[in-house]
């Protein structure tokens, strides 16, 4: 796929989640429909970089990948993904990558937590480190109180480092951006 | 009700604890219903949550045993992917189960700028598996390769941060305390946001001060050690973060007396109710101190 420089689309198997979401707001009766998977990939940064996510809320389960090509040093691609719980907070979920033709994912991951909704899916490209201070594609929700310094408290998160070593920060407890 | 500081050089927590009632203890005579709300809070939190060494432990064992399993895998490969060792990287700040306004400690800052300076300081070192590759670019494309593959093995290693059962617990812990406040402080996170404002901060939760306070600190990248305290707008940060912790504390601490002393009877029927699970996940943290001491035992950690 060629894609100019300029171009940032995004590309999603959605149909299906907006029908059956909309099908669920209105109530309909009779048996449940299943929850969709809501999957896609956003692209952002240099052609063709591109984040994917894949997420489903009734089994709680999501992938968040970073896979940048023909970026330059000093530079992460992003993919966050953050959940909607109803009132309470929950930590976002991102995967970065600041090596150019090497992705990082965060592997199929289930929450302990029962998730109820997708809050932010986006993708940013930018200085390591401060990720949403660069250019940024969101689907849904917006780069607003995402927290591109990791590790915090606040931000559940895999990335790769300048040095190469593969890193994990937990965020510490999902419900508190404080610990 | 606990304050917690911290250094300026240090990530280990110095915790003073003021004027409430430890874990473990048993109730004097007399002891306000406040007191008593605030020691079975305590036992619950210690028990679902863990301490703040077994939270270290926890860490360190999710570290060791996620950075293994990718060094296991890239050596079939043919690649040396080197597990370097254990360091903390984010402060321990306390507990705050779901932020929740009348239950979260107290603080002289969240830990932000010291984790920021400290990790700056460090820099991001060359991994001494990818340092071996030396000028070869095709070593290093095989060695990116390799690891790019082998970083699903890593994942499994990620739950060990916290003991089977803990996540599912804290939400009901969490939806439990939330329930407490509403009913015994139902103007709290109102009157927060209003107070928060008239102290400068557009702040309506303890998460959102939180967030605040990071976004306040200038852009630091760890990929060549530096003195983050000589980038510009550091210091405004560092006061807004103690600026913050003092008001999100004035703002809500007069509330904490009556939340605790209401809380008694549904944070009792809590530890009932959960009373095995609590066990359990207790037991599970207790045992994050020896399992993590294992790991290190038989983890070839390159430095």
């Amino acid at each position: 796929m060629n894609l100019s420089l300029s171009a940032r689309r995004w590309f999603a198997t959605a149909a299906t989640a907006v029908l059956a979401t909309a099908a669920a707001i209105l109530g309909t009766s009779g048996p449940a429909l299943a929850v969709p998977t809501y999957q896609g990939y956003i692209y952002e940064g240099p052609s063709v970089s591109y984040g994917f996510f894949q997420a489903n809320y009734g089994t709680d389960t999501f992938t968040a990948l970073s896979n940048p090509v023909g970026t330059t040093t000093g530079k992460c691609l992003d993919q966050w993904f953050d959940w909607g719980v109803g009132a309470n907070h929950f930590d976002a979920r991102v995967a970065r990558s600041c090596k150019s033709n090497y992705n990082r994912s965060s592997g199929s991951s289930t929450e302990t937590y029962d998730v109820v909704s997708y809050n932010k899916v986006g993708a940013c490209y930018g200085n390591n480190n401060a990720t949403t201070s660069g250019t940024c594609e969101f689907i849904r929700g917006s780069k607003a109180s995402l927290l591109p310094s990791f590790p915090n408290t606040c931000t559940r998160a895999w990335w790769r480092t300048s040095g190469g070593t593969l890193m994990y920060g937990s965020g510490g407890n999902s419900t508190s951006c404080t610990s | 009700m606990k304050i917690i500081g911290f250094g300026v050089a240090a990530l280990t927590a110095g915790v003073l604890l003021t004027g409430c009632a430890q874990p473990g203890t048993t109730m004097e005579a007399g002891a306000s219903a406040a007191e008593e709300g605030d020691a079975i809070y305590n036992r619950t939190v210690t028990k679902l949550y863990g301490t703040a060494e077994q939270r270290q432990a926890a860490e360190q064992l999710s570290w060791l045993t996620s950075q293994a399993a990718v060094a296991a895998c890239a050596t079939t490969k043919g690649v040396d992917y080197a597990v370097t060792p254990y360091v903390q990287m984010v402060p321990d700040t306390g507990t705050a189960p779901g932020d929740v306004l009348a239950f979260a400690p107290g603080r002289t800052d969240f830990g932000v700028a010291t984790r920021i300076k400290t990790l700056a300081a460090r820099g991001e070192p060359v991994n001494p598996g990818l340092a071996k590759t030396g000028d070869d670019q095709a070593a290093q494309d095989k060695w990116f390769k390799a690891t790019e593959e082998c970083q699903e093995a890593g994942h499994a290693g990620e739950a060990l941060t916290t003991p089977k059962g803990q996540g599912e617990l804290d939400a009901k812990f969490v939806a439990t305390l939330t329930e407490i406040q509403d009913k015994a402080a139902p103007t709290l996170a109102a009157d927060y946001k209003a107070c928060m404002a008239a102290a400068g901060i557009e702040s309506g939760s303890l998460s959102d001060t939180y967030r605040l306070v990071e976004g306040k600190f200038p852009p630091v990248s760890y990929e060549t050690a530096s003195d983050a305290t000589k980038a510009e707008g550091w210091a405004a940060a560092a006061a807004f973060e103690t600026k913050a912790a003092d008001a999100d504390w004035a703002c809500r601490k007069d509330r904490t007396d009556q939340v605790f002393a209401a809380a008694v009877g549904a944070l009792t029927a809590f530890e009932q109710d959960n009373a095995a699970a609590l066990a359990e996940v207790g037991a599970g943290w207790s045992a994050k101190l020896n399992d993590a001491q294992k790991a290190l035992a038989t983890t070839e950690v390159v430095k």
